[in-house]
């Protein structure tokens, strides 16, 4: 799994501190929702500790923190759908039953199955060659913390950690800054999170404002076999699943020496000749992209 | 790849204040009922025993070397992390470890349920192994680590990451858990 965005950064000289979550089969895409603005619902279990009209309340509240942001001046609004109590449901994504693929929030009490040193955790489902999210939900860890909802309490502020999550949900990974809410740990009493920094909005920004990449093209139709992906002049991905025989060979060219192995040992004149081949396939995939 | 390139990034001096806090070891080990060395030979990804709609991936090593606490048994050379692939969908929890074939690893054990084992501390428990001819270093991604608690006694000077050699850690790890090589 990479990081693209550390490599871009490097490339770019300017110093963020967030980190996006890319497709580890294409380190230029993001995850992210393709619609702004998705609907979450609650999981009806709660904690004793808890009234669950504050806990609801809350965490909707934290949802909002990251609903309207400006990006270099543009409004940029994420609204999310508050679709209420459920019961029954569990986290995670099924691809036969959409109905069950709910946003979850949910207290995951004695069914916790993760380290019990994590406070909280969010899943993402995403398809692979899009970096689309189609699903996500939050767990809580309330078997081994005790949340509250009063930030004089010496506990785990929800808000604090709610606010950290749905950046999650929303596509981004920890970020290096200490001071960030997407900064990956959190004492008890910590009520930092609930306001975003500018790192946080960044990298909201990057993702979901006007100067975001827009989501790649794909032609054909993505196997495991690969496809061969093309940078667009506007930054965007060209995915050619459309050829993928040439795979290797294209992979081989735009690699150059350091690149697979087998190209290093093949005739010069004949992946020369190949190579010329997928470039003009390519060139053709990209006229069919404008 | 991913590796190089954050190093790269917390090397370079335009990041000095973007850098993570580093927890103990005392918090880690107090959680985990043992320690593995080993290479990645295997990653099954799969649905969690429970709930189909859940992804989680079955990591295994060829062990080197393990410890265990005297009154625990030996951890096994398995264990799970969240998310995997599954078609053209996949499912990733940031702040857990994210592993490739190959990799070479220390890592301290926690159960989890059902009798499964997991990473202590989600990520913090995990080090990577990075050798050049002459030495063996570890090293810990300290950005994955997932709102792991961290009071203030316990939080250390901020560094870019943790790195020691791998003795050094091995035969703390070994004091730590009072367990032989």
């Amino acid at each position: 799994m990479t990081r693209v965005l550390l490599g871009a950064l490097l490339l770019s000289g300017t110093a963020h501190a967030y980190v996006l979550y890319t497709s580890p089969e294409y380190e230029e895409v993001p995850l992210r929702w393709r619609t702004k603005g998705i609907t979450f619902v609650f999981d009806d279990r709660l904690p004793q500790e808890i009234v669950e009209s504050a806990a609801q309340s809350t965490i909707a509240s934290s949802f909002d923190v990251w609903s309207a942001l400006s990006c270099t001046g543009t409004a940029t609004s994420f609204p999310f759908q508050n679709g209420g109590v459920v019961s029954g449901k569990s986290v995670g994504f099924s691809e036969e039953d959409g109905a069950s693929n709910e946003n979850l929030v949910a207290w995951v009490g004695s069914a916790w199955s993760h380290p019990s040193s994590v406070v909280a955790l969010t899943s993402l489902t995403y398809d692979v060659h899009t970096g689309e999210i189609v699903d996500a939900d939050i767990e809580l860890n309330d078997r081994d913390f005790v949340f509250s909802t009063d930030p004089s309490l010496s506990e785990m502020d929800l808000s604090n950690t709610a606010v950290h999550e749905i950046g999650h949900l929303l596509g981004l990974d920890h970020s290096r800054a200490p001071a960030a809410t997407m900064y990956a740990t959190a004492p008890p009493e910590e009520t930092k999170k609930r306001d975003l920094t500018q790192d946080d909005i960044d990298g909201f920004c990057a993702i979901y404002g006007p100067k975001a990449v827009a989501f790649p093209e794909i032609i054909g139709v993505p196997t495991d076999a690969g496809c061969i992906k093309h940078v667009q002049d506007d930054g965007s991905l060209l995915i050619d699943c459309a050829t993928p025989a040439e795979q290797s060979v294209a992979s081989t060219c735009e690699a150059g020496p350091r690149g697979a192995g087998s190209g290093a040992f093949a005739p010069a004149f004949a992946l020369a000749a190949l190579c010329g081949l997928a470039r003009r396939r390519r060139e053709r995939a990209d006229r069919r992209s404008v | 790849m991913s590796i190089l390139l954050l190093t790269a990034f917390m090397l370079a001096p335009s990041t000095v204040t973007t850098q993570v806090v580093a927890l103990d070891l005392d918090g880690l080990v107090e959680a985990s009922s043992g320690a593995i060395w080993g290479r990645v030979v295997n990653l099954d990804a799969g649905p969690r025993d429970g709930n189909a709609k859940v992804v989680e991936t079955t990591v295994t090593l060829e062990i080197y070397g393990r410890h265990a606490r005297p009154s625990a048994p030996p951890p096994t050379a398995r264990f799970v992390v969240p998310g995997g692939r599954f078609g053209r969908f996949a499912q990733v929890v940031p702040g857990a470890p994210r592993l490739r074939l190959g990799d070479e690893l220390v890592v301290l054990i926690e159960p989890l349920a059902r009798g499964r084992q997991g990473v202590a501390g989600f990520n913090q428990g995990l080090w990577r192994v990075e050798r050049t001819a002459q030495s063996a270093t570890v090293v810990s991604d300290r950005t994955g680590v997932e709102l792991v608690p961290a009071p203030a006694p316990r939080l250390t000077a901020p560094v870019p990451r943790d790195e020691r050699t791998f003795d050094a850690l091995w035969q703390e790890l070994a004091t730590r858990l009072g367990g032989a090589r």
